[in-house]
């Protein structure tokens, strides 16, 4: 099973990164990638703004996120109340920029465990090689092989229906890939030139894998990471949304969709902010992954 | 109605009608007057006939649910004979001795019969089902059934007293679900139940049990079933064959099976050697949505014809649709959030008992569709006190009391609901804001429908069960005891019963012992309003914050549907057609 | 050494299965719930409970539960449901076939939209149209499918009416006779063309809405694919030759590009399958996910445990087959 969807780019993608970052200047990098096509462009900012959001959205929210106020229950959009009320009377607007932090937040700290655990596997298992490799590749292999979502499902409820529980189920879903990943990475450059080189002067494996090693797979990971934030930002959402992620009051986007489910009809204003935060936020994340791998690989570099 | 003062009856009558009283009013000054319960609510059916207890909103004038009454001649009938309803969860157990479910028991009554049912609207009087007539002693220790001699099972088989003799032992000694529904008066089916003739069975009881019709015309546990389908099925292991009839349907109603898929839908047609009046409706097809917001879609599209599920804010938007009715209709349903006994002191729980949005609850989340109570028994059931006074939000009091608990500003308390259903969300959001003003957080905890009901009716100690859990409850046929006992006696903490926050109070169980066997009227409205106090003021068990309105949606053609308080959110398929419009 | 291939991967089978049921058999044990209290329902008395507890072998000790289900399992008897009390492979039967072939329509969409997507828009690599292109496709994986299905499900069935609200048929209907399970296949094969329309009907908008996801990953793949292709000397020579630049990308380019795209593909379909769970629960569509989604909610340890374990062993299956099919059309490729 040593093939994945990404598996094939992958490989092209290091040394081109290796390239860029050697013989050009990182900030040169940058511009010609928002230039080479506008989606870059528009995937960049829209990152920006979810980002902020991220970090200021609950303190610059007009109003209080979760105080209910029923006296101003679905009232539409408004000059007070931007994109109107729910149920409860909270500002949605209020409730879209807290509930960032929840959504898009989560999702890095979910890819970020993922990232650490899956790297040091990769690492290990890919230098290491031989029986070590086998038994760790086998139970990346395992993961692998659970599907994803029913996985997760069985964990949240398991655990119980907690945000947490949801960072839990879902590093246990990705690390895996991030495990695959490295190792290839790590079983390619184990046999170049600089790493033998290293090795013949003596360099200790550690500082091997920590000082010419790692580095080297990091450019393929950030690629793959990118792509990574909008699944996992569905998956969080969507977890919530059958009720196994955040709980009420928590302003998580997922929650709030479901919540407006029952006022579908009468508060449009109610399911459609959510929604739109959360597609603009994957959307961005999407274009600025894809726009990066375009980018780095060289086979569709030029014709 | 009283015989002995008329001129009462009479003057309440008058008041209720010019509305000079509300519902509640007449209650209290009926009962003042020494009028017995069921009494008053008769006089309150009979004057406000289609008013309050039952109100379609849309329905054309002369077309009230008492349809059901008018001769089957000179109505104009559709061509459309099917109904169907939504349901919104499957029905894993079909075993009508066995399920004890909200929405089983409106399945049954399609196609499983009791011995008699509640007539109309009421509570506490009766009508025929399977059984023609019926009887009993002056002490009511003897009741005598007599069936008619055309009954028939689906399976062929016929249903004569032996049938529903052995159909009464297989529900006693297999045990399950609702058996202690009819436990409580028959304990030995052997010697008990007797078969007179082949269309004659009585019931014989140790001593006086006036309620046990109200028992046998519950909807859950005492149908009929077929014991031919019985012995044919049963196995080594199982005896009863239970696993069988949990997935299979054989009984003497208006409708057989024809296909049982539970988790998605059931159909039924109608079955022609039924020893009743035929019913209009061909086929009764029961379709499993899970989603809110599609069973109110399939509703408006007339898709479907019938739906109790509905949310009350779906509900106050449907009655503006011309193509609905939406029947609203009293139940016996109180509502409320239990509170840890274990884990909060009298003083703390009178304090939170102050702090719930009473009437933000019933105007903002249940829209209406609930009122406030006093306790545990709603103003239906025969026991009910209004001498008890309601609380009313109160966060100063709140406050005070808490303190005096001593519970400090910051400390968190935890509450759990049941997802998938919105206005608990609300509710809990609400107090939770109300508590947040008066320093104390209280953290929500959202869990499956499922495991909600495994930890409040398991085994786990009440020291690691949250602070407070929502639920609600309406008893199996019209008697507080019904509705108390199996909730706040000691005798069912844990897994024992539904006494989910292990209350225990003695005086509280020394009244429910008295009122398990109390012999008048007088005697249980007496018991049952000193318990109720209890329950509410003096050592709070529960936050009471609403009794439940309900209200069934229809197709607005659909004719003869009678709501009962007692078969809540179930249909009287029988007596249901559909005009041409 | 395709042998070699296959008897190692189907060792692993073995391993994958017997780690699968642990690790889900442990997950679901973690927590002290009592599945026998659930089944019995809420005013059961302790004696129901004890009754069902025993029937099920809840009240054995957990490792001999563990070894029971395994025993089973090699007779292929997934032990019974909890909440359905049928046989779970009775269940799989019933539910899997409505999930494969909703994951097949949204495949079949994803395909002849995406292909044709794909193609342009390296054809006319960062033209308008591959801006266009790119965006639908991006899109289309950005749009939280939950979302999406609440509002169409809005639009095109409360509001307007044109297509039904989910299930596979309508209530009432009856079902073809069963031979693959797939309605519009077996409709078919009962020769009841309206039938056929009527599920069709009904595939509609959950298809769309799954096959949006792959839509995405479909255009990208033959995106790059074709990308690569055309930037190949044979291409260019075909193109000095002076042959239609219609023939070149349809005889030539398309041919070689869309062998690896296929397989990806491929694969994504068992991702399908795990996104199929939203998607079902919307449109109240019987499929497997809505199975998994109701049998976790109600502690059905059987259900769950045996929904893992096939869909684990599709996954090993289907990545064998596409291994033995690499190595086939491709002596060079080493696997392992």
């Amino acid at each position: 099973m040593e093939r994945t969807g990404y598996a094939p780019t992958t490989r092209t993608i290091s040394t081109l990164a290796e390239r860029s970052t050697r013989t050009r200047s990182l900030l040169d990098s940058i511009r010609d990638f928002l230039t080479q096509s506008p989606l870059n462009l528009v995937g960049v900012v829209l990152i920006a703004v979810f980002l902020f959001l991220v970090a200021f959205g609950s303190l610059l929210a007009p109003h209080d996120p979760v105080q209910p106020n029923v006296a101003v229950k679905l009232q539409p959009p408004s000059s007070t109340y931007w994109f109107g009320t729910d149920e409860l009377g909270r500002d949605i607007l209020s409730r879209v920029m807290s509930g960032a932090k929840y959504s898009l937040g989560v999702a890095f700290i979910i890819l970020s465990i993922a990232v650490l655990v899956g790297t040091i596997v990769g690492l290990i298992a890919g230098y290491a090689g031989g029986i070590v490799d086998e038994l760790l590749m086998r139970v990346t292999d395992l993961f692998l092989a659970f599907p994803a979502l029913v996985l997760a499902m069985a964990i949240a409820a398991t655990l119980g229906r907690t945000l947490e529980n949801t960072v839990i189920a879902l590093t246990v879903v990705y690390w895996p890939w991030y495990a695959r990943l490295v190792r290839g990475q790590v079983l390619w450059l184990k046999e170049r030139e600089f790493v033998e080189a290293a090795r013949a002067i003596g360099a200790s494996p550690l500082r091997i894998l920590g000082r010419h090693i790692l580095p080297n797979t990091l450019a393929v990971v950030i690629v793959q990471l990118t792509l990574d934030v909008g699944y996992a930002v569905l998956a969080t959402s969507g977890l919530s949304f059958i009720g196994l992620g955040a709980q009420p009051p928590t302003p998580e986007w997922g929650t709030m969709i479901a919540g407006a489910r029952t006022f579908f009809r009468e508060a449009w204003w109610y399911i459609t902010f959510p929604g739109l935060a959360l597609t603009l936020t994957v959307l961005g994340f999407n274009l600025l992954g894809d726009g990066l791998r375009d980018f780095l690989d060289p086979r569709t570099r030029r014709r | 109605m009283d015989p002995r003062r008329p001129e009462d009856a009479l003057g309440l009558l008058l008041a209720a009608r010019t509305g000079r009283l509300t519902r509640r009013q007449i209650l209290s000054r009926g009962l003042q007057l020494g009028l017995s319960t069921p009494a008053i609510l008769a006089l309150l059916a009979a004057c406000q006939r289609g008013g309050e207890t039952a109100t379609p909103t849309t329905a054309p004038a002369g077309a009230t649910p008492q349809a059901a009454q008018t001769p089957t001649a000179g109505r104009r009938e559709s061509e459309n004979r099917e109904f169907v309803v939504l349901f919104f969860g499957g029905v894993p157990d079909l075993d009508p001795q066995s399920a004890y479910d909200n929405q089983a028991s409106a399945l049954f009554l399609a196609c499983y019969e009791m011995l008699i049912k509640l007539k109309g609207e009421s509570t506490f009087e009766y009508e025929p089902m399977l059984a023609r007539e019926w009887s009993h002693n002056e002490n009511f220790t003897e009741f005598t059934f007599k069936l008619p001699p055309n009954a028939v099972f689906h399976d062929g088989s016929p249903c004569d007293a032996d049938a529903v003799k052995r159909s009464f032992t297989r529900f006693l000694k297999m045990g399950r679900g609702p058996v202690n529904v009819i436990s409580r008066f028959v304990e030995d089916p052997d010697e008990q139940i007797q078969v007179v003739d082949p269309t004659t069975i009585k019931f014989v009881m140790a001593k006086p049990q006036p309620l046990f019709l109200a028992a046998m015309a519950s909807e859950y546990g005492p149908l009929v079933v077929s014991p031919k389908a019985w012995d044919e099925h049963k196995t080594a292991t199982d005896e009863f064959a239970h696993d069988w009839f949990s997935q299979n349907i054989v009984g003497t109603g208006p409708y057989k099976p024809v296909e049982l898929l539970q988790q998605e839908r059931f159909v039924f047609e109608r079955f022609d050697q039924y020893h009743g009046e035929r019913p209009f409706f061909d086929r009764i097809i029961a379709r499993v949505v899970p989603e809110d917001a599609t069973r109110r879609q399939l509703m408006e599209t007339g898709e479907a014809h019938g739906c109790a599920y509905i949310n009350p804010e779906d509900l106050l938007a449907m009655k503006q649709n011309p193509n609905l009715q939406v029947i609203e209709y009293d139940t016996t349903e109180v509502d409320w959030i239990r509170m840890n006994y274990a884990l909060l002191n009298t003083k703390a729980r009178q304090g939170f008992c102050y702090a719930w949005p009473y009437q933000e609850v019933i105007e903002k989340v249940l829209r209406g569709f609930a009122r406030p109570i006093n306790g545990p028994i709603a103003d239906t059931v025969i026991g009910y006190d209004p001498s008890i006074p309601t609380y009313t939000t109160d966060l100063q009091k709140a406050k005070q009391l808490l303190t005096e608990a001593g519970i400090k500003e910051g400390d968190t308390f935890t509450y759990m609901y049941s997802s998938g259903d919105q206005t608990d969300a609300a509710m809990a959001q609400l107090f939770q804001a109300n508590l947040a003003q008066i320093g104390i957080r209280l953290e929500l905890q959202q869990v499956e429908r499922a495991a909600l009901l495994e930890l409040a009716y398991g085994d786990t100690p009440p020291e690691q069960r949250p602070h407070f859990m929502s639920g609600g409850w309406w008893p199996d046929y019209n008697d507080s005891w019904n509705q108390i006992y199996p909730n706040y006696h000691s005798d069912s903490v844990g897994s024992k019963g539904s006494n989910a926050m292990f209350y225990r109070n003695p005086e509280v169980d020394r009244l429910m012992n008295q009122l398990k066997d109390a012999a008048s009227e007088d005697e249980i409205r007496r018991l049952t309003g000193q318990i109720v106090k209890i329950l509410t003021w003096d050592d709070p068990a529960a936050i009471f914050y609403a009794q439940i309105r309900k209200a069934t949606v229809l197709q607005k053609d659909i004719r003869g549907f009678v709501p009962n308080p007692i078969y809540i959110n179930s249909y009287n398929f029988w007596a249901m057609w559909r005009e041409a419009l | 050494m395709i042998v070699h291939l296959i008897v190692r991967r189907l060792f692993f089978l073995v391993f994958v299965l017997l780690g699968l049921s642990l690790i889900t058999f442990v997950l679901s044990h973690v927590v002290p719930r009592d599945p026998a209290r659930i089944i019995a329902g809420p005013r059961a008395s302790p004696e129901a409970v004890e009754k069902i507890r025993k029937e099920y072998g809840l009240d054995q000790p957990l490792w001999r539960q563990y070894v029971r289900y395994l025993s089973g399992l090699i007779h292929l008897d997934f032990g019974k449901s909890l909440t359905s009390r049928r046989p779970v492979s009775e269940d799989l039967a019933r539910y899997l076939p409505a999930t494969i072939e909703l994951a097949l329509y949204a495949m079949l969409f994803a395909v002849v939209v995406g292909i044709p997507l794909g193609v342009l828009s390296a054809v006319r690599r960062n033209s308008f149209l591959d801006l266009i292109g790119r965006t639908i496709s991006i899109l289309g994986l950005s749009i939280p499918s939950f979302w999406l299905a609440l509002i169409l499900q809005f639009f095109l069935f409360a509001q307007l009416g044109l297509l039904p609200d989910g299930q596979r048929l309508p209530v009432g209907v009856k079902e073809p006779p069963r031979v693959t399970g797939l309605f519009t296949v077996d409709a078919l094969l009962a020769g009841n063309f309206g039938l056929f329309l009527l599920a069709l009907k009904h595939l509609l908008m959950p298809s769309f809405v799954l096959g949006l996801a792959a839509l995405a990953i479909v255009t990208r793949m033959v995106r790059s694919g074709m990308l690569e292709v055309l930037g190949q000397d044979y291409i260019r020579t075909a193109r000095a030759k002076g042959l239609q630049p219609h023939v070149v990308i349809l005889r030539h380019a398309l041919k070689n590009a869309l062998l690896p795209a296929v397989t990806v593909i491929g694969l994504q379909f068992g991702l399908l399958m795990g996104g199929a769970v939203l998607v079902e629960i919307i449109f109240s569509w019987p499929g497997i996910g809505r199975y998994t989604f109701q049998a976790i909610q109600n502690f059905d340890y059987n259900a769950v445990i045996s929904v893992t374990l096939v869909i684990g062993a599709a996954y090993v299956l289907v990545n064998l087959l596409v291994d033995v099919i690499y190595v086939l059309l491709d002596p060079r490729i080493r696997v392992t």
